[in-house]
């Protein structure tokens, strides 16, 4: 057989692999994260956020949230290319109030990605984007030019969230003595 | 004259180094075909460091270099074609002998690729002004020696051309820093190197060294490379099987039935397109090569969903896209498709 099956190359097979277990311990260890592998071609993670983050409310109005999905695909030639236009989709909430989230569109822009950036690298970008930890507010290089101006004007609320990506709650039971 | 063998050279590039490596090519008398490869026109600001005339800015640069070449020798085959590489079907590259004069490194591993999948030795030059180096190396497919990725390690890789959502067009573009001297230094290197490749002469050819001439100190520094098993190209050449049909009247469903399933290698198929600046939207199958550009507004379409992007075509496709033909969906004869069991060039029928 040749190679034509989508991931049929062993190191891109192996890469695959890692990305998986890599994912998953890293969605095990925070209360912010969840990993799901969606094997459906193409094949590809769907990465829930439950960190704040912003939306537009009909009414114009800027209001935190805690739920943000995106899907990260990584092609069969990822290793070699990376195509940043291919590999990140926005999944939603539609109403994300972000510069380099599109609100029309499901595009993340999240600055380089270089070929074989590992999924937990992207996921950390993903996060900091939503928590507002970076952004890029320039009208020329961004998503959505309507947030733009807001962003700058807004930097003291930034981050949204400072709690890491990678923690636990921990179940203490304080006893009085 | 008549020739005992033809050669054939496929030269991709035709900037500093390619423009100046043209005459030197239509010269040898071994050769007999020339196919050139390059998008772009000449233009004004190309006229110091490349090695044209007045005349030629404005035009293709394939139609010039072409022109040129069949001045110097009218016996030659010329193929002009005036196209990036990545967007060529890959059976248009089939040649003796590649040349890679290119300051992308994208396409330079694109012309690595094409050349271990066809089983063709390529040359690659280039130089590095600042330094005053120029340098060439050969790459001989199929024996286990090194292709150009071998040496590359993830932040080489990470230097690659990339174009990003965000409306940055192009990042980490290589510095073109050539000036006429080198790039003429450079391309006798590679002629030579064609010389000793097409008279078999691989012995004393650069394969698998990459010679470099340090023209400010006189220096001539060769370094030799080897495989690297972690290399992330796999280094496959493909046998090719003829799949003689009319791309206009195939549908995919008869296409299918012959090969399997079926995809292109390097490319992918949408079922939908959006211009990610204005919203434009188009629906139906083709392959997305060259990436997609909006015919309105001219920013990049994308595919709005995973599920509206393929790597292959199967039989679970919707039958009105079964319907369609290998020519409406952007196939093209010499267009090489992998199938179930073997990878098949398409060809036009034989009338």
């Amino acid at each position: 057989m040749i190679d034509n099956g989508a991931h049929a190359d062993p190191i891109f097979e192996r890469f695959l692999q890692r990305q998986h277990e890599e994912g998953k311990a890293l969605a095990a260890a925070s209360d912010l994260l969840e990993l799901d592998a969606y094997p459906v071609a193409p094949p590809h993670f769907v990465a829930t956020f439950h960190c704040k983050g912003l939306v537009r409310l009909p009414d114009a109005s800027i209001e935190e949230a805690n739920f943000f999905q995106a899907g990260i695909w990584f092609p069969p030639d990822y290793l070699r290319r990376a195509d940043p236009f291919e590999i990140l989709r926005w999944f939603g909430p539609p109403n994300i109030w972000h510069p380099n989230i599109s609100d029309t569109l499901p595009l993340i822009c999240v600055g380089r990605v270089s070929p074989g950036t590992p999924l937990v690298d992207l996921v950390y970008q993903l996060f900091d984007l939503l928590t507002y930890a970076k952004f890029n507010p320039r009208e020329n290089d961004c998503l959505n030019q309507a947030c733009c101006s807001w962003t700058r004007n807004n930097q003291r609320r930034f981050p949204v969230d400072r709690r890491p990506l990678k923690r636990r709650p921990i179940n203490l039971e304080v006893r009085p003595s | 004259m008549q020739r005992e063998k033809s050669s054939h050279i496929a030269v991709v590039g035709l900037g500093a180094i390619g423009s100046q490596l043209l005459p030197l090519l239509a010269r040898m008398p071994e050769l007999t075909h020339l196919t050139l490869v390059d998008p772009q026109s000449f233009a004004e600001a190309n006229v110091h460091g490349q090695n044209i005339f007045r005349c030629d800015i404005g035009e293709l640069k394939v139609a010039a270099m072409a022109r040129r070449a069949l001045a110097i020798n009218p016996d030659l085959e010329v193929t002009a074609l005036p196209a990036a590489v990545e967007n060529l079907p890959l059976a248009a590259m089939r040649a003796d002998l590649l040349v890679a004069c290119v300051d992308s490194r994208l396409a330079r591993l694109i012309v690595n690729e094409i050349a271990f999948r066809l089983g063709i030795p390529w040359i690659d030059t280039g130089v590095l002004g600042v330094a005053h180096l120029a340098r060439v190396t050969a790459y001989f497919p199929g024996e286990n020696g090194p292709c150009a990725e071998c040496s590359m390690d993830a932040r080489d890789y990470a230097l690659l051309e990339t174009e990003y959502p965000c409306g940055a067009q192009v990042a980490s573009e290589a510095p073109s820093d050539t000036t006429a001297v080198l790039a003429s230094l450079a391309s006798s290197l590679a002629a030579n190197e064609c010389q000793k490749l097409l008279a078999g002469d691989r012995q004393h050819a650069a394969v698998g060294c990459q010679v470099t001439v340090d023209a400010r100190s006189h220096r001539m520094i060769s370094t030799t490379f080897r495989r690297n098993p972690d290399c992330r190209f796999d280094h496959a050449q493909w046998e090719i099987a003829p799949l003689r049909c009319s791309l206009q009247r195939l549908t995919i469903a008869r296409a299918l039935a012959s090969t399997g399933p079926m995809r292109v290698a390097g490319h992918r198929f949408v079922l939908q397109s959006v211009c990610t600046k204005c919203g434009l939207r188009f629906d139906g199958l083709r392959l997305d090569r060259p990436k997609s550009r909006c015919p309105k507004c001219g920013a990049r379409m994308i595919a709005p969903a995973f599920d509206a992007m393929i790597d292959r075509l199967d039989t679970s496709l919707p039958p009105e896209y079964l319907d369609r033909t290998l020519a409406q969906i952007g196939l093209r004869a010499g267009d090489v498709v992998c199938g179930a069991d073997q990878y098949y060039e398409l060809l036009p029928e034989v009338s």
